[in-house]
């Protein structure tokens, strides 16, 4: 670091001491460690409570636009099982799915799943399906997609996503459920192909751990775990 | 940056350049004059919060542990940033949370550089966090308009509702010049800005 030439000589003559100089120095960068580590425990407990009431506001937001609130009389946010199943969805990590009852009777399952083979990084969706294994709907909540390529679904192809209420795995048939290069039902983007593409896998894989699954998705204890 | 306290003007532009350089992967979030205002913003707070905090240091430590301090320093005050965006401003949150980690070394490049001034520490941590708004708000608005056809998209997302009304579409968005929203857009667009002011400074 240049000293410039008209800063005082501040040091005083412990600075002479090497050893000293060393200790004090170790010294200091522990107290300047401890001090950032308290400060910062202390503004994590001033805002973890509202970082985690924004997390469930903006998950709410997005399930209500899904399934409308009139199809259902309990909270989706406190009905929940979580899905471990790497064979069926593909995924290691659990995948959360928000249950949707009225009077006491399955309407929907919403599956908070991952797309991992985007072309940058993992698509976060949200796959809603109904009791009778239709799709209500699907929504893309995060990703990082090429802007004006692999994001076409957000605008230049806003009418793709919709497509897919009403669909399942019998409409159309499963071994259809592609992208159209891929031999599939479904329209890929212009300049895009492994956007869709995993987009479309990832519903796929959706609705076979749903079939798959259905009985436990409902029955299982709020809370647990699915395999 | 600046060896001599008493530099002129003709060696200015020169720090300017050097704090361009320090800033080049923040200037990559300039997609949007939102992004851009909110990503320069929170350099500023951090550059000053940071120079602010360093200047508690007893200045004999500098040479034991000046820059591994200041590093702890810079890199707490960006965490500290990061959870209060997080907590208080969400929507900013999820746009800049990402980038927010890039602003330590930035930061710290621009604060050790000024640090052995401590009078002046602060004002060029504030001339040179102004100086990169002033940059970013020019990238973003000419990346947004050329981009996507549209002047302050998403600002109510960031700021909060009251901002919302303030996105105005100026064409259709597929009309826009798709380079310029992809990052190294940033970098052409800094490229013309630099052309410009050389322009500017010659004439």
């Amino acid at each position: 670091m240049a000293v410039p030439p008209e800063a005082p000589d501040l040091r005083p003559d412990l600075r002479r001491d090497p050893r000293r100089e060393r200790v004090i120095g170790a010294i200091a960068i522990v107290l300047i460690a401890v001090a950032a580590a308290i400060g910062l425990s202390l503004l994590d407990r001033q805002t973890q409570a509202r970082i985690q009431r924004n997390a469930q506001e903006w998950i709410r937001v997005r399930l209500d636009a899904l399934v409308p609130r009139a199809l259902h009389d309990n909270d989706l946010l406190t009905d929940t099982v979580i899905a471990r199943s790497p064979d069926l969805l593909g995924l290691e990590s659990g995948v959360t799915i928000y249950r949707a009852r009225k009077a006491g009777q399955p309407v929907a399952a919403v599956l908070h799943t991952t797309a991992p083979d985007g072309y940058r990084g993992p698509i976060e969706m949200l796959v809603a399906i109904a009791a009778d294994g239709r799709l209500i709907g699907v929504q893309v909540v995060r990703h990082r997609e090429t802007p004006g390529l692999g994001d076409a679904f957000e605008n230049r192809n806003a009418d793709w996503l919709p497509k897919f209420s009403g669909k399942s795995l019998d409409d159309p048939p499963q071994q259809r459920w592609a992208v159209r290069p891929d031999g599939g039902d479904f329209d890929a983007f212009t300049g895009a192909t492994i956007t869709p593409r995993a987009i479309v896998k990832a519903i796929r894989r959706a609705l076979e751990f749903y079939r798959a699954k259905h009985d436990q998705v409902f029955s299982a204890p709020n809370g647990s775990e699915i395999h | 940056m600046r060896a001599e306290p008493e530099s002129t003007a003709t060696q200015e532009p020169a720090a300017d350049v050097l704090a361009l350089f320090a800033l080049c992967p923040l200037f990559a979030v300039s997609d949007t004059i939102a992004n851009a205002i909110a990503g320069s913003i929170a350099m500023l707070i951090v550059a000053l919060g940071s120079t602010l905090i360093a200047r508690v240091l007893p200045r004999w430590l500098d040479e034991e542990i000046g820059f591994a301090s200041l590093a702890l320093i810079v890199t707490a005050v960006v965490a500290a940033i990061s959870m209060t965006e997080n907590a208080w401003l969400p929507g900013m949150y999820e746009s800049l949370g990402v980038f927010l980690p890039l602003i330590v070394s930035n930061v710290l490049l621009i604060v050790q550089a000024t640090r052995s001034t401590p009078t002046r520490a602060l004002a060029t941590a504030a001339r040179t966090g102004v100086f990169v708004l002033v940059t970013m708000l020019t990238l973003g608005i000419s990346r947004e308009i050329v981009g996507r056809g549209s002047v302050l998209r998403d600002s109510g997302r960031m700021f909060g509702e009251w901002a919302a009304g303030l996105h105005q579409q100026l064409f259709r968005e597929d009309m826009g010049f798709l380079l310029a929203v992809l990052p190294p857009g940033a970098f052409f667009a800094l490229g013309l800005l630099f052309a410009f002011a050389n322009w500017w400074r010659r004439r």
